[in-house]
């Protein structure tokens, strides 16, 4: 399954944080690796991937800080495991001659 | 959270709309952020990436032939108050020949607006009416003049009905109007030549149903899809 750049960001950064993966910390996490997405990009991303059958999500439990409300919990199937490895290594199978392949690292 | 930007919030679905203002109070942005985040959401919801060509040609054409629509149904009531105050018959017949125009075109419009997938349809009934709803807020005249900015919303509404309806009305109703567009535009033919507002009526006929009959041909999505 071919995936695109900002689905392959989602896909990381909730493999990432495993079981603690819902819009809101994807989003901060996002914008601590200096990605700034809104919640409504997120969210169209994350219908994509689970229309896909690479993310499966459930309503988790609803909790103060969010005024009461559920979190949208986000976890990665198997085939997005295998979409995310085949992008990650295609970008570096790409990019071992490239000039800022050195630089980057 | 405001009450304006829970109204707003109403627009996404159930569920959604739960993570989402939860989302959006977690991360602590502004009452303007929020707002704009849940319209810019609601925007991607309601303008599906799947909406193909033939949906913004058909809003395009809404937002060109209302205001059209709109400016012809003001000048035939403004005409028939003068021509039936004269009591000049064929200046009354005239006026009828260009009421039947008006509502064929205005029939065309609405059966196009419905031929489409739902939340394309809405989008352009609003195009259709805003023009009017504007124009009417704009006009200081009497109430008379005021309906007549309407008049083209009556066929526009039962074209969008039987639009709705289904496809096998649709074609009957398409293959009736497209006879009445046939007959309509030779009888104005004459017309066109000796110049006046029949120009623009006759250009006003002509683009809904060359447009209604190229998007029936090529298969428009039905509302109910």
């Amino acid at each position: 399954m071919a995936i695109g750049e900002f689905e392959y960001l989602l896909l990381a950064v909730a493999s990432s944080l495993q079981d603690g993966a819902y819009g809101a910390s994807i989003r901060k996490r996002l914008q601590e690796d200096g990605q700034v997405r809104s919640i409504g990009a997120i969210h169209t991303g994350l219908d994509r991937l689970e229309a896909k059958g690479l993310i499966v999500t459930r309503m988790g439990e609803p909790t103060a800080e969010r005024g009461g409300r559920a979190k949208r919990m986000v976890k990665v199937t198997a085939a997005g495991v295998r979409a995310a490895a085949d992008f990650y290594k295609m970008i570096s199978v790409a990019s071992r001659d490239a000039r800022w392949a050195e630089i980057s690292r | 959270m405001t009450r304006s930007l829970e109204a707003l919030a109403r627009l996404l679905p159930c569920e959604e709309r739960e993570a989402i203002l939860g989302d959006l109070c977690e991360s602590g942005v502004s009452n303007l952020d929020t707002g704009l985040e849940l319209l810019a959401l609601i925007v991607r919801r309601w303008l599906p990436p799947y909406a193909g060509v033939g949906d913004w040609v058909c809003i395009a054409f809404a937002v060109i032939i209302s205001p059209l629509l709109v400016g012809l149904s003001a000048a035939l009531f403004a005409q028939a108050s003068l021509e039936i105050h004269a009591g000049s018959f064929s200046g009354v017949v005239e006026l009828l020949r260009l009421s039947a125009l008006l509502w064929v075109a205005s029939l065309w419009v609405g059966i196009a607006a419905m031929s489409r997938a739902w939340n394309m349809a809405v989008l352009t009934a609003i195009a259709i009416l805003v023009p009017a709803i504007a124009c009417a807020f704009r006009c200081h005249g009497s109430g008379l003049q005021m309906g007549s900015l309407f008049f083209f919303a009556i066929p526009t509404i039962y074209g969008a009905w039987i639009g709705y309806r289904g496809r096998h009305d649709q074609r009957v109703w398409l293959m009736l109007t497209l006879l009445l567009t046939l007959i309509l535009t030779l009888i104005t033919g004459p017309p066109i030549f000796s110049g006046g507002y029949t120009i623009l009526n006759a250009s006003l006929l002509a683009a809904p149903a060359l447009y209604c009959w190229s998007i029936k041909s090529f298969g428009a999505r039905h509302a109910h899809s």
